[in-house]
This record gives structure tokens, sequence and C-alpha cells, in this order.
């Protein structure tokens, strides 16, 4: 009957044995993804209005970024474009004329967490011995923080849908953890090129 | 042939059942029942997820010997195995891509029956073969960046395997070793991959008491 017992506490404890990866093995980098309309055709684009500054999506409301670090990530989407042989229109008065818009929106997010009570923690199980997992007899709480930037070409040559909405043709994001500071522009910086990189239909003929 | 007829046919095999259940238990003896707790090392075959080799695994087997050569029972067992993906760029369909880098992690829970033929009935070391079947959860599981995507089903499970029970003082306790192949039939998809049908093979070394 032990042996029954022993192996019936062993069934029951197996499901939070999972043992997790080494998640510090993953590089910083924002995880960057990008869709678009395969029916357009990207070529017959000439000219692209873009922004001088990036929509901050708030909780409440939305604000705008246009410190020197928003106008470096903003210039490094002029520099994609402009290398993809797109003419830039800087007059806000003449953005009509362009044939498509760039836009860009930036949604920082804590993530805040209380555990307590039952918790099958981080730790593997069985590390400190015969034990199934873990409780907080007291709440305990704690926070990180992720970003995300996206980034939309819409269509300002396509003929006004009957709902008045423009096509987004493009779209793409990079997300992940927030660093903080000169490293996390970078990687803002560094998720711009590659969204343009693994995009390379963009292009003027 | 009419429902009493039936009914009589049922009765007369549930109490032939009952028959032998009853002489089995009357022949029960405690000392022949015997718990594996093994550690293993297993790798996943052919699914191109998570295919690093990996110890985090345990395996449990609660058994009976029925007679000298045969033995049967009950298992349970746990393994994870991960695998670190570099960052690739990777054609989710024919417009999307997502550049990134990837920590993948694949949880394996089958349990079932055992069963086990001794080739030799040596006192002190005991060769056999065997085989297991059952059911099997799967959990596959991809990290990037600050998400995670998981898929997670229930399959079919069969493994069989070839060991050795080394008894040194000739009782009870001895120590297990074994060698196995298992395939169970669960079905995942995970961010790139479809996983249809599981393979695994390992080894497992632990006690007997």
């Amino acid at each position: 009957m032990k042996k029954l017992l022993l192996l019936a506490c062993a069934a029951l404890v197996m499901p939070s044995c999972e043992k997790d990866p080494d998640m510090g093995e993953l590089d910083a980098n924002l995880a960057v993804y990008t869709d678009y309309d395969s029916d357009v055709d990207f070529g017959a684009y000439t000219t692209y209005f873009l922004p001088d500054s990036i929509l901050e999506a708030g909780s409440h409301h939305a604000s705008y970024w246009k410190d020197e670090n928003a106008l470096a990530v903003i210039g490094r989407v002029e520099a994609q474009m402009d290398g993809r042989g797109y003419v830039r229109i800087a007059d806000p008065e003449k953005k009509n004329e362009a044939s498509v818009g760039v836009q860009l929106s930036y949604i920082p997010q804590t993530t805040n967490v209380v555990v307590g009570g039952y918790f099958d923690g981080w730790w593997n199980c069985g590390f400190w011995g015969p034990w199934s997992g873990w409780y907080y007899p007291y709440p305990v709480s704690y926070s990180y923080d992720t970003n995300t930037l996206v980034l939309e070409i819409v269509d300002l040559t396509a003929a006004e849908s009957a709902d008045g909405k423009l096509p987004v043709v493009w779209y793409a994001n990079a997300s992940g953890f927030d660093f903080g500071g000169r490293y996390n522009l970078q990687l803002l910086e560094d998720a711009v090129d590659q969204a343009f990189g693994q995009s390379p239909y963009i292009k003027a003929n | 042939m009419d429902m009493k007829a039936i009914f009589k046919k049922a009765v007369l095999a549930c109490m032939m059942l009952a028959g032998a259940c009853a002489q089995g238990f009357a022949q029960w003896r405690a000392d022949r029942m015997s718990l594996k707790a093994d550690w293993q090392m297993n790798a996943p075959l052919l699914t191109d997820f998570a295919d690093k080799i990996s110890g985090w695994g345990m395996n449990y087997e609660l058994t009976y010997l029925i007679s000298p050569r045969w033995e049967a029972g009950v298992f349970a067992a746990f393994h994870t195995n991960h695998r670190y993906v570099e960052r690739q760029t990777l054609n989710l369909s024919p417009t999307e891509a997502l550049t990134t880098d990837q920590q993948r992690s694949a949880f394996q829970v089958p349990f079932g029956v055992t069963g086990a033929f001794n080739l030799s009935v040596n006192k002190y070391c005991r060769p056999y073969v065997g085989v297991k079947a059952g059911a099997m959860f799967a959990r596959n599981t991809t990290y990037y960046a600050s998400r995670g995507l998981y898929d997670k089903g229930w399959g079919f499970y069969v493994s069989p395997e070839v060991g050795l029970k080394v008894y040194p003082t000739g009782k009870h306790w001895g120590i297990h070793l074994a060698g196995y192949y298992s395939y169970a039939t669960n079905r995942t998809q995970t961010l790139t991959v479809g996983i249809d049908g599981q393979s695994n093979a390992g080894f497992r070394l632990g006690v007997i008491f």
C-alpha cells in the first residue's frame, strides 16, 4: 500500500515538474512581425508623408512622442523609405499629394503581477526536497515592462471606401522587453531596419 | 437469442470473472509487488521542435510479479526537452514574416499499463523485454521576446523497452537499467511546425524496492 501511495503522489506532482528553459539565452532584440497586402504594387508609389512624431498609446488617451529619441526612430524610417526610392514630402500642407502615409505608434506596457496563496513558482520542483510547489502566506508583487513599436503604410492613392477608411497596405510591429535608455532606443532602431529588411517588396520602380 | 438468454450469459460471465479475481486475490502476495523510480535521459526524434537530449525526467512503475517470468503493472513518467533556436526570419504565411530567436520547450507526461517478460529468473540479474501502453499529455511551448505560445494535446502512447534488473543481495531491492523507444499520437501546432506524432528514445536508471 505504501508503494501505491508513493506512485499516486508522484503522479500528482508530475504536471508541476516541467523544467522551464533558460530564458536568459534569448537575445534582447525585439521580435519583428510584418504583413502586407499582396494585391498592392509597392513599385507604383513614388512619394510618402511621414509625421515628425510617434503616437504613444495610453490607457486613457493617446499622446505624441516628439523628443530627440522619437526623431531618431523616425529618422531611421525615413532613411529606409528613401533607400527604397521613395521621396519624402515634408510639408504637412502637401501631405495629400503623397502616394502613401507612414504612421508610427508606440505602446509601452507595464505588467503588474500580484501572487499569493498557491503558486507553481519558477524553481524546479524537487530542488529543495520532495515538495510539489510553492505558496506565499502574504501577497507578493512584481512588474515588468514591455514595449511595441507599430509601423504602418497607408495607401493615400486608394479610392475612398464607402465607410471612408484608408487601407493599411503594410503592417509591422516590433515587441519585446523594455530595457530603457539608449539601449532600448537602439533596439527600436534596429527593429525598424529589420522590418524593412524582411519586406523587400517595399521598393519604388 | 432473446434478452433473457443474453442476461443469463452475462451474469454467468460476471460470476466467472469474479471467481477468477477472487482466486487472484487469494494468491496475492505483497512481496511480489515492486516499485521502480527511475531518472531518465530522453531525446525526441523527428519532431524538429525541442529535440535536444535532456535528463529532466522521471519514470515510476508499480508492478506485480504474476509468475517468475511475467510482470504487469502501471506506470507514469514525465520529461522536458528544450532547444534554443537562433534569431532567424520565419515565413509564417505567403505575406507574413517574423524575425526572432526562440526557446522551445516540449513537456510530455505518459502513463498507463506496463508489462514485462523476464528473459532469466536468475536471483541476482534479470534481463527483460517489456512494453508500456496508455495515454500521453504533451505541451509544446515556444518562448520568444516577451511572449510564449503553446499548444497541448492528448494521444495514445506505446513504448517497447529492454532492460536489466540487478539485485545485488538477491533480495527485493535492486537497480534498474532500461533502454526504450516510444511513440505517441499527439498532434500539436507550434509557432513554425505542426507535430503529428511524437517519437522518443532514451534510457532509464533507477532503483527497485
